[in-house]
């Protein structure tokens, strides 16, 4: 193992150095990434970037990252460095490694240490422009030598200095399924129509958003293909210019008749709710036989390209966890991303086995038992922990299957607290912020869209209260809205 | 007990100062160290709950403190 080039250094980066830190007769295959200093970041024109890092803590924090690389992937060696100082355009600020005997441990291992380290090691830039202001570039606090200096741009920043840049916006809270996770059988009091926010008013929330930092729009429901004219919408949503990630969550009923509409309206991808490939079983948990195929509905989509194609399956004990392995196949031969999802026994379903005597937290499947159940159907392909695709990771740990085509995530709300990386915020129906799933705490910026008042006032309000962890880490189980009223 | 707090980035801007040394009753944890930079010029700048690490390691805001402990106070990272 060897992790001999590990620092934040002041010299430029020596990529022969990083080279021979991790060469070894065994060693096939290196992947190498090279972060570079380019001239422009949101429209400014940038001369220069100033790292500043924490030195003795950042190298420490990447010697960590290193070794859970190598740790991860055995047979990887790591290497990584971090430029400090001033650097001009073109010049390289961090340069990671990773040998293996093979190439893909060596991609997905080089990759694992860059995405680590962007999110954990404490490094910092500051960004100096041609008309001469500079600014860090967390967005807080903007400290100018020229025309700009002292200006603030509080942008989409939470109490804890979370980037804010992704909401999800329900376009709906109906739904043509009745999911025994999500709602009651004889549906939920409906938001009345004259309440929900119109196309024009979700336009207006995303166009203000964006100004201040949004970039990524997820649209979700009840179900988003249920909403007249959503094709329209997405077009005008994509129209804005501004969002770099425009995706959709669905169950997919609707799928195979509006993917190339949608996709050629500018949807970038969609995520699949598909519990069980058993169109009786399917039925049962979604209360409705809808004569839907789940593998029929994917296909379309991936036919239109809205890719990369997620599946989201509620891991339900007793009720499909028998069905992990025949999901988790789907992914040796087809690109697809399926990511099985801890039971969150809260709201809906909570109150329901809870009234009938059950315990909700019986029906809870661990991660680390998802995961064996799923190494099974590797048919002798080893599932090792891997990179997940392009976009959109979220809070799911992802694996593949040794040469699969697509990886198997596991989303682990009730094991592990994934809040602090949480960047998102929602928008119900009838246009409430939320700040967390789990929180209490919702403003009205419908009312402000329609007294014609600027949103970014409440919009900052509600940030400075996202909590840093959800209720779900408390234990506290009940009373909590049902996952259709808050865009899941 | 004193600590040293350390500062990075905007919010070393902000205060106006890279470190500093703080005098705190026994039984202080990071959040104290928090209140009371937010209670000095310029510490709008600096967010109610932010990142902390205690002797080079990260730490929640609660983390007890020991005399000679230093506390960094951390910006959202932005490395790469």
């Amino acid at each position: 193992v060897s992790t001999a080039v590990t620092r934040v250094a002041a010299e430029p980066v020596d990529l022969a150095a990083l080279v021979a830190a991790v060469a070894h007769p065994g060693a096939g295959a290196m992947a190498t990434f090279v972060g570079v200093v380019r001239d422009v970041n949101e429209g400014a024109a940038v001369t220069g970037i100033e790292y500043e890092a924490y030195a003795p803590m950042a190298d420490r924090e990447l010697g960590a990252i290193l070794a859970e690389a190598e740790s991860r992937w055995p047979g990887a060696r790591t290497a990584a460095v971090h430029r400090t100082g001033f650097l001009s355009v073109g010049e390289a600020s961090v340069a990671v490694i990773a040998s293996s005997p093979h190439r893909a441990p060596a991609f997905e291992a080089c990759r694992y240490v860059v995405e680590e380290l962007k999110r954990r090691v404490p490094v910092w830039k500051c960004e100096h422009y041609a008309d001469g202001r500079r600014a860090w570039v967390d967005g807080r606090v903007s400290l100018g030598q020229g025309p700009g200096r002292g200006f603030v741009t509080a942008g989409l920043t939470d109490a804890f200095g979370r980037r804010v840049e992704y909401l999800r916006v329900s376009l709906t809270d109906r739904c043509n399924y009745r999911c025994v996770y999500c709602m009651p059988a004889a549906g939920l009091p409906w938001i009345p129509r004259r309440d929900v926010l119109t196309d024009d008013e979700v336009v207006e929330v995303v166009r203000q958003l964006a100004g201040l930092g949004l970039r990524r729009v997820r649209l979700t429901g009840g179900e988003p293909t249920l909403r007249p004219g959503l094709v329209a919408l997405v077009a005008r949503l994509r129209g804005l210019g501004a969002l770099e990630d425009l995706s959709l969550s669905t169950n997919g009923v609707r799928l195979a008749d509006q993917a190339a509409a949608l996709a050629a309206a500018g949807l970038d991808r969609v995520n699949v709710s598909v519990d069980s490939l058993d169109r009786a079983r399917a039925a049962t948990i979604a209360r409705r036989d809808l004569g839907f195929d789940p593998v029929e509905a994917l296909d379309a989509a991936d036919a239109a390209g809205l890719g990369p194609i997620k599946l989201n399956v509620v891991v339900m004990r007793g009720v499909n966890d028998d069905e992990v392995p025949a999901l988790a196949a789907c992914t040796l031969d087809r690109p697809w991303h399926v990511r099985f999802i801890e039971l969150m026994p809260v709201g809906e379903l909570a109150e329901s086995l809870a009234a009938e005597g059950a315990r909700p937290e019986a029906m809870v499947v661990p991660a680390a038992e998802i995961l064996a159940r799923a190494s099974a159907a590797g048919g002798g392909r080893v599932l090792r922990p891997a990179v997940g695709p392009a976009r959109g990771n979220g809070p799911a740990a992802y694996h593949r299957f040794d040469g699969a085509r697509g990886t198997v995530g596991v989303i682990t709300p009730m094991s592990h607290t994934y809040c602090g990386s949480c960047n998102r915020v929602r928008l119900t129906a009838d246009g409430r912020l939320r700040p967390c799933l789990y929180g209490e705490g919702e403003v009205d910026l419908r009312s402000a869209l329609r007294a014609g008042e600027p949103l970014a006032p409440l919009v900052a309000g509600a940030l400075a209260d996202k909590p840093r962890e959800h209720l779900l880490l408390q234990r506290r189980t009940g009373g909590l809205r049902a996952l259709s009223q808050v865009g899941g | 007990m004193r600590v040293t707090v350390l500062l990075f980035a905007s919010y070393a801007d902000a205060l106006g100062t890279r470190s500093l040394a703080l005098d705190l009753p026994g039984g202080a944890h990071t959040g104290d160290v928090v209140a009371a930079l937010r209670v000095r010029p310029g510490a709008e700048g600096v967010p109610p709950q932010p990142l902390v690490a205690v002797n080079e390691r990260y730490a929640h805001l609660g983390h007890a403190l020991h005399d000679g402990d230093v506390v960094a106070v951390l910006p959202p990272v932005a490395g790469g």
